[in-house]
């Protein structure tokens, strides 16, 4: 089967479903020539997920059908898009079929790579073993926690480019308070072990997450990766990134953030960098080599912090210069590296992050945001899920 | 130059491919040059004809003059113009801003979880109210109930009570500063 469309958008996530309304807004002539090609049957709003590993949200309030979010003048082929061919303006999907394009947009995300250590999917929702990068199993971490008797809560975050780089963290946060309530926490080893240098990237939430480490007596192994876990023995050993070493605990309960890379498909296809993520001009969001091809989102190689937030900021700038290479322009619309990350230090407290490129703090809000507040936390649990569904993928927000 | 070379040198001209392209395609345009002439020539005919039409002339000279196109106006619809873009950019954020509302509106989820959220929010509220208001109406049917007589004793041993000390400071402070302000 063979098919042609004005605009062909890869990715029915944050960054294509947005993209496709701003477009739609913008030049309503467009309506019927967008085509949005993703194989899931279900939008998932992914932000909630550390709430709902906290016991703070029900997971069904995430996910709503793709049906639903696709925007009005857009049609949705559910399929999965398999190959890239750029120099003939071609995409070809799982089912053998090729689209052409006129224009591409590519908002694929991030691929989870479960497999990548050794004990890791096969323990998943057993074991003790826990994620909430899985909405199968993000209920699981809340059994976790809240029958927790005590022993070593073990928490990781992967020597890899992850998704909302503060998720590994917030659910650590929200356990620790939680074995407080529960009084457990006095035979409780709350463990840390980060791939990372240190706590975070931006120096003045850096210095605020310290205090907050330092004041939850949270035993943070930096630069160690978690490279196998035995889910019978109930150990996760972790290597030294430095040294070599290998270093092995034993959990009570583990909580992991898989180690993530670029899609497949992008990462051996001429759209790619060497690492294997699509290239796109930092700043113009346009790709690198071909002109009528612009990229957002987590699957890009922008070297900024892969949010929603980022997201947000990135699918105005896409839209608008893919709109004026359309009109035969230069795309002039700048994305400056905004990425944003709500903090969630326990229950009903919040740092909320915001920062560029150069790890600057670039804060929305009257008030010195590395402080912890309730307001912020109330904002990203009953707020921010309604301007996500109704501003942000209807390209208003 | 004689005639006969000028006509070579035509014929050369015509020889070279692209003189050729270009003759074949203007060729190939001409219906549509013809339909483009024929509409420039109507346009002129009815032009023509409106301005031979004295009735048609006079009610457009009517018209115009009752219009206040004054230099003044001129000026302000050039300020006008420059504002157009700043003017665009604010009406885009209101119209989003209103389509986020109306989208919210329709949306059954996000006004249910709203509504819970909100109802979260002020339950302790109304709970803490709601015992307020429960101790009131306990004090009242105690008061309607109590048939006893109180004497200067009952005073003396309820002195010694935590409320009543907190509202003795009260009344000895709001008389302290009343005989200040004086």
């Amino acid at each position: 089967m063979e098919a042609h469309t004005k605009v062909l958008i890869t990715g029915g996530g944050s960054g294509g479903v947005s993209a496709a309304s701003r477009l739609l807004r913008k030049d309503a002539r467009l309506a019927g020539q967008i085509t949005i090609i993703d194989p899931a049957e279900y939008h998932d709003y992914q932000p909630l997920w550390t709430l709902v590993g906290g016991g703070e949200a029900r997971k069904e309030e995430s996910r709503r059908t793709m049906k639903s979010v696709i925007p009005e003048g857009a049609e949705w082929i559910q399929e999965r898009a398999a190959s890239f061919d750029p120099d003939n303006n071609s995409v070809y999907l799982g089912d053998g079929s090729r689209i052409t394009y006129d224009y591409l947009i590519v908002a694929a995300g991030i691929q989870i790579n479960w497999s990548d250590i050794p004990g890791l999917k096969e323990n998943l929702g057993k074991n003790g073993v826990c994620s909430n990068y899985s909405y199968e199993h993000t209920d699981y971490t809340w059994e976790l926690i809240r029958s927790f008797k005590g022993g070593n809560a073990v928490f990781t975050h992967p020597a890899t480019p992850v998704k909302c780089g503060g998720a590994p963290q917030k659910i650590m946060y929200l356990a620790e308070d939680y074995f407080q309530k529960s009084h457990v926490r006095n035979k409780t080893e709350v463990i840390f072990g980060s791939a990372n240098p240190g706590i975070f990237d931006v120096q003045k939430y850096k210095d605020a997450l310290e205090k907050i480490v330092e004041r939850k007596k949270i035993k943070a192994h930096f630069r160690h990766n978690l490279v196998s876990i035995d889910g019978e023995k109930k150990t996760a050993s972790f290597e030294n990134l430095d040294t070599k070493e290998t270093k092995t605990f034993h959990y009570d309960m583990l909580h992991v953030t898989p180690p993530m890379g670029p899609p497949a498909f992008i990462a051996q296809s001429p759209l790619s960098d060497e690492n294997g993520w699509l290239d796109v001009h930092p700043h113009t969001l346009q790709h690198a080599r071909y002109t009528n091809i612009f990229g957002l989102g987590d699957c890009c190689n922008l070297p900024t912090s892969k949010t929603g937030a980022a997201i947000r900021k990135q699918a105005p700038t896409a839209a608008e210069n893919l709109l004026q290479v359309m009109n035969k322009k230069q795309p002039e619309a700048v994305y400056d590296g905004y990425s944003s990350c709500p903090l969630v230090t326990g229950y009903n407290k919040l740092i909320l992050a915001e920062f560029d490129y150069n790890k600057n703090p670039q804060e929305s809000m009257p008030f010195n945001q590395a402080v912890e507040r309730r307001s912020m936390y109330m904002m990203k649990k009953d707020l921010l899920p309604v301007m996500y569904w109704n501003g942000m993928l209807k390209g208003t927000m | 130059m004689a005639v006969n070379e000028k006509t070579d040198s035509r014929l050369k001209a015509l020889e070279d491919p692209e003189v050729m392209a270009s003759l074949e395609y203007i060729l190939r345009q001409m219906p549509d040059i013809e339909k483009s002439l024929r509409k420039v020539q109507e346009g002129a005919a009815f032009a023509g004809a409106v301005l031979q039409d004295e009735a048609a002339v006079q009610s457009m000279e009517e018209r115009a003059s009752s219009y206040r196109v004054d230099p003044e106006a001129l000026a302000a619809a050039v300020r006008l113009t420059n504002k157009l873009p700043e003017m665009e950019a604010a009406l885009t954020q209101a119209e989003n801003v209103l389509s986020f509302v109306q989208d919210i509106a329709r949306d059954e989820a996000s006004m249910e979880s709203l509504k819970k959220s909100s109802e979260r929010y002020v339950e302790p509220w109304i709970q803490q109210g709601k015992e307020h208001l429960s101790t009131i109406e306990e004090i009242k049917r105690r008061a309607e109930e109590d048939k006893k007589s109180y004497s200067l004793f009952h005073l003396l041993k309820w002195r010694r009570r935590k409320p009543v000390q907190t509202i003795l400071r009260y009344m000895n402070a709001s008389l302290d500063v009343l005989e200040q302000k004086k």
